[in-house]
């Protein structure tokens, strides 16, 4: 792809910037790596945008970018506590007090992070084929472990 | 997957994932990922290397006493190593750092790069570390004492084993420490997420 101007990228990147915002939500959970996050994720696509070929769509490319850099950048320890830790802290469960989607929140947090990047590429939209392009895994493997990971999911989903 | 748990997802996509934390979309130049910083320490070593080439140039020229000569030499060749090690790693880095590629291949690319790096460093350390010492020792003496003189003592000789025997494993577990401190849980999280990617 041939070079654009910053301000074209800039522009670009805005129409598709709710991608970078739910990758950095589902990873971060502070407000300082969220900033640096972006910025990050900005940064290394402007990078990389000469390389993108256009064979997948530019959103697909923008949503690899970001989990690479989420995944691959030092980060300060999370400070999420795990679902089991809540009860011994006395603390309400998600779903008492705050709408199913909260709760599936709280449950694909709780998932480890290869997981949680499978699972909400499943949920919007990605085809086996595209999640294995994405992740490098086998189109087999992706479609077991997708399997493996609704079963916990759900489980964690309807336990919340 | 059951309609619950895709008409949540939606829900939570448009309610709370995706609505903007007031940044503003601007290409930043700086980054501030570990391997740019590892990049950014090679570049770092690199113009020190070349810094103390220089200085060990202008030492071996300047210093009148053979012995402290031959000590620069020594080190220069020692730096000369060091300088291709690290450009080798660097250009390494450069030609696979790339993050639109799949995330497998990322990861592997940025821990196998990370850990040569470290690895490498640590066994020019091993090289460097005594020799460092010994010609620190000599150029310390100089200043005072004729070398070729100073070594006919057997307390010197023994001063020197000391000195060195001492600041070799110091330097050594230091900067292993410093290492374990700056990318220890960083390496193990890749290790942990390559892992789980890579099995069946």
């Amino acid at each position: 792809m041939e070079q654009i101007s910053e301000k074209e990228f800039s522009n670009l990147v805005s129409s598709n910037r709710g991608i970078i915002y739910k990758v950095i939500r589902l990873y971060i959970n502070n407000a300082e790596d969220e900033r640096d996050l972006f910025q990050e994720i900005l940064f290394q696509a402007w990078k990389s945008y000469p390389r993108f070929d256009g064979r997948s769509k530019f959103s697909t490319w923008l949503y690899r970018v970001g989990l690479n850099t989420v995944l691959t950048f030092k980060r300060r320890p999370a400070l999420i506590i795990p679902h089991e830790d809540l009860a011994a802290l006395n603390v309400e469960p998600a779903r008492d007090n705050k709408d199913e989607a909260e709760a599936l929140y709280q449950a694909i947090r709780e998932l480890p992070e290869v997981d949680r990047m499978i699972v909400t590429l499943h949920l919007d939209g990605y085809d086996n084929e595209e999640i294995a392009e994405i992740t490098g895994l086998t189109k087999n493997n992706t479609a077991v472990k997708l399997h493996r990971i609704k079963d916990v999911l759900i489980k964690k989903f309807n336990a919340q | 997957m059951s309609m619950d748990l895709n008409e949540a997802w939606k829900k939570l996509a448009e309610e709370k994932l995706q609505q903007p934390f007031g940044e503003t979309v601007a290409v930043n130049k700086k980054s501030k990922h570990p391997v740019q910083k590892l990049i950014n320490n090679l570049l770092f070593t690199l113009g020190f290397v070349v810094f103390f080439e220089t200085a060990f140039i202008a030492l071996a020229v300047v210093m009148p006493q053979p012995i402290v000569k031959i000590g620069m030499v020594f080190m220069m060749a020692v730096y000369v190593f060091y300088f291709l090690i690290n450009f080798r790693i660097l250009k390494h880095i450069r030609a696979t750092f790339r993050l639109d590629e799949n995330v497998v291949h990322t990861l592997r690319a940025i821990y196998n790069n990370t850990l040569q790096s470290l690895k490498m460093q640590r066994r020019a350390s091993l090289f460097i570390y005594p020799l460092a010492g010994t010609s620190g020792f000599f150029l310390g003496l100089s200043i005072e004492s004729n070398v070729l003189e100073m070594l006919q003592n057997k307390f010197t000789w023994l001063a020197l084993v000391v000195t060195v025997a001492i600041l070799t494993p110091i330097s050594y577990y230091l900067a292993v420490w410093l290492e374990k401190i700056s990318y220890g849980k960083y390496l193990h999280q890749l290790h942990t997420m390559i892992n789980e990617l890579s099995q069946e």
